[in-house]
């Protein structure tokens, strides 16, 4: 899996692979790379048979570069981060008590859409009020219990179908 | 080191006849193995689509750092068993880089059959964890499958080396502190929800991902309870509620990239000390083994020609040139790390014997992997051998193969027959990596003779029923004993039945033995000990 990166706001994918010791570049082809330090922020670049002076600048975790007249920022972007939404829209979650307790209200009904972080309903256990949180977006299919009721940990509360395709 | 001098002559017509033929076989090969990766029913491909599911191997593309090697290891397994059904044995192993760490892959291929473990799948799948323990190689499992093959069940259920092994490897491995991650793709049923749960690291996926004991129909059955995939065993059940898995992954794509930042926090092993130099391309262009090799299988060739075209520079320096000629021993480096080389030039008599096992001491003592190049055989029969104790000395050798304590890895690059298959460090004696070439053959006794002994005994059974048989007959008997005989000596059947790590193109053998041994190197090496050898 090759790393994600934000170059002025579009996504790229690329991976610095070793060959001795040079480097080759993975994106969409191969290509020979290598980069020579020139001190306060300047180097040299070298892409196939091109050559470039650049000019680097790192602030936290923005990196700006300068090549060829222009500017460019780029960010790194963890591929963990980059999936986590992919395909949410697959499969149920059930929302379940963490603890014994009883339902103090039920602010959405089956049918609604609700979106990632949507309270879904709030409980009362040990003298304290918790809000259950929507794990993700989607529609509610079933709201299990009612205002007043008790019930033990881990019973299903509310349980969320995916969005419907678009 | 000095360079070998090859007396190949590569204008020859022998060279080019013979230079046709194998590279026809390895052709051969390369086709078989792309048949048994790609070729898959469009409703298997369409079924997995469906379901939003990568296929096996493109899975395993995006767990892999880009550019790395990966040794695929027994890609034809079972190409000769189920009617050629189930290429590959339904599963992928190999060894390759996750994170910039070495490890070893543990994939179900949930194109063929679903994924189902037929009973090679388990031998494959125990044999994947064994190269784990023994090479202290982390394991990546990506759990993709239907469950047990139930009409075969007796062949893989409750034996020693069938499915418990894999969880008793898996244990083992914990204990030794190697690391597992398991990546739950499809369905982990029964026993196979036990590969996730023993892994130190479990991600699943929602949605498609599910671990249980028993599924929805065998609840329902059992209980009556009416229960949901995702409920019974979902990834969110499984992450919030049972703590059965680890981490809920939205996609393929998540989970992978979840278990790539998983195995980027292994700490890397100090790989065990050897004499290593720069290292350096052979000499010789190793496309030129093809024309080393014979096209009749019992014709002789020096084993120098091909340890030219394995080894950096060519370079060799060999051990008693003078004595025990028919096994040539000697020092040689693969990618820089030193190793020591057994390699055939002949039936082993005393001498050869007595050579190899002193040779094998001498890698011990000095921390030398031992590459063993196999075209044997067999030890040397008839009264004066045995009067001078063939037996005994190649008990020696055996000794000494089997309780060597540097790593062993051995190509079968010709014939391999009888007890010099175990002198040699066949299966049976451990190898870390064992690879086999197309051309070669592994049996007890050559197929000619075996089908000579074979047909012996059914005429002499039927002399004394007082049948007389005529030489068309015999002939009728002898044909197919023969043809069977030579099936099941065929590398595709030693490879098919896992007797190897795989079938291997002769010019893919350095890089692959280069990645073996780098593995082999994670466990540190003991000082040698042996048996009693017999004097």
């Amino acid at each position: 899996m090759k790393h994600h990166f934000l170059i002025d706001g579009e996504r790229r994918r690329a991976w610095l692979g070793y060959a001795g010791e040079s480097h080759i570049l993975f994106d969409d082809s191969e290509t020979p790379v290598s980069i020579e330090p020139l001190g306060e922020g300047r180097a040299q670049l070298q892409v196939g048979a091109n050559v470039y002076d650049v000019i680097i600048a790192v602030d936290g975790d923005r990196v700006f570069v300068h090549l060829d007249g222009r500017e460019y920022e780029v960010a790194f972007e963890a591929a963990t981060a980059v999936f986590e939404h992919e395909g949410e829209a697959s499969g149920d979650a059930i929302a379940r008590a963490p603890m014994p307790g009883s339902v103090v209200s039920t602010p959405v009904a089956a049918g609604q859409t609700v979106a990632e972080g949507d309270v879904l309903i709030v409980i009362e256990s040990m003298k304290l009020e918790t809000s259950i949180a929507a794990p993700r977006a989607g529609v509610v299919e079933t709201v299990h219990v009612a205002v007043g009721q008790t019930f033990d940990r881990d019973a299903a509360l509310v349980t969320l179908a995916p969005l419907p395709e678009a | 080191m000095r360079r070998i001098e090859s007396r190949l002559n590569t204008q020859s017509e022998q060279y080019k006849a013979q230079y046709a033929h194998n590279r026809g076989l390895a052709d051969a090969f390369r086709e078989k193995q792309r048949a048994a990766r790609q070729d898959r029913p469009q409703r298997d491909i369409d079924r997995l689509r469906r379901q939003n599911k990568m296929l096996t191997r493109e899975r395993i593309a995006e767990l892999l750092d880009p550019g790395t090697p990966f040794l695929e290891l027994s890609s034809l397994a079972a190409n000769m068993a189920y009617g050629g059904e189930v290429p590959g044995a339904a599963q992928v192993s190999g060894i390759g880089i996750v994170s910039g760490r070495e490890v070893i892959i543990h994939a179900d291929d949930a194109s063929v059959k679903g994924g189902s473990w037929y009973p090679l799948s388990v031998k494959k799948i125990v044999r994947t964890l064994d190269i784990a323990i023994e090479n202290r190689l982390p394991v990546v499992h990506l759990c993709d499958s239907a469950g047990g093959f139930l009409p075969l069940q007796s062949q893989l259920f409750a034996d020693k080396y069938y499915a418990g092994r894999i969880f008793r490897n898996q244990s083992i491995l914990s204990k030794m502190g190697v690391q597992q991650v398991a990546i739950v793709l499809g369905h982990c049923t029964a026993g196979g929800a036990y590969i996730p749960a023993l892994s130190d690291y479990s991600v699943i996926v929602r949605g498609t991902g599910a671990i249980f004991l028993g599924g929805p129909p065998l609840v329902k059955a059992a209980t009556g309870e009416d229960v949901s995939v995702e409920e019974l065993g979902g990834a969110d059940m499984h992450t919030s509620v049972s703590g059965v898995s680890d981490y809920p992954a939205s996609s393929e794509l998540h989970a992978i990239a979840i278990a790539r930042e998983i195995v980027g926090n292994f700490t890397r092993p100090e790989k065990a000390r050897i004499e290593t130099v720069d290292p350096e391309p052979p000499f010789y262009d190793p496309d030129e083994l093809y024309g080393v090799l014979p096209i009749d299988q019992r014709v002789q060739f020096d084993m120098r020609e091909v340890i030219a075209r394995l080894f950096d520079g060519s370079r060799f320096h060999e051990y008693q040139a003078n004595y025990g000629k028919t096994l040539v021993c000697g020092y040689a480096r693969l990618f820089g790390m030193q190793v020591g080389v057994l390699g055939n030039n002949g039936v082993l008599f005393n001498d050869s014997a007595l050579k190899g096992a002193h040779f094998i001491e001498l890698c011990n003592q000095n921390r030398t992997p031992l590459i063993f190049l196999q075209n044997i055989t067999g030890f040397m029969v008839g009264r004066e051998y045995e009067r001078a104790g063939i037996t005994k000395d190649g008990a020696k050798m055996i000794m000494a193969v089997a309780c060597s304590e540097v790593p062993k890895l051995t190509v079968v690059v010709n014939g391999s027959f009888g007890a010099g298959t175990y002198g040699m460090s066949g299966r049976a004696f451990d190898s870390r990596f064992m690879f086999s070439w197309p051309n070669s053959q592994t049996s007890v006794m050559g197929a000619e003779q075996a089908a000579g002994v074979l047909t012996d005994i059914k005429i002499k059974q039927l002399a004394r029923e007082g049948k007389t048989l005529s030489e068309a007959e015999i002939a009728r008997i002898r044909e197919p004993i023969l043809a069977d005989y030579k099936a099941q000596s065929s590398s595709y059947y030693a490879t098919s039945e896992i007797w190897d790590d795989g079938l291997m193109d002769p010019v893919d053998t350095r890089n692959a033995l280069g990645i073996a041994l780098s593995a082999a190197l994670n466990t540190p090496i003991n000082p040698p000990r042996y048996g009693v050898f017999r004097m």
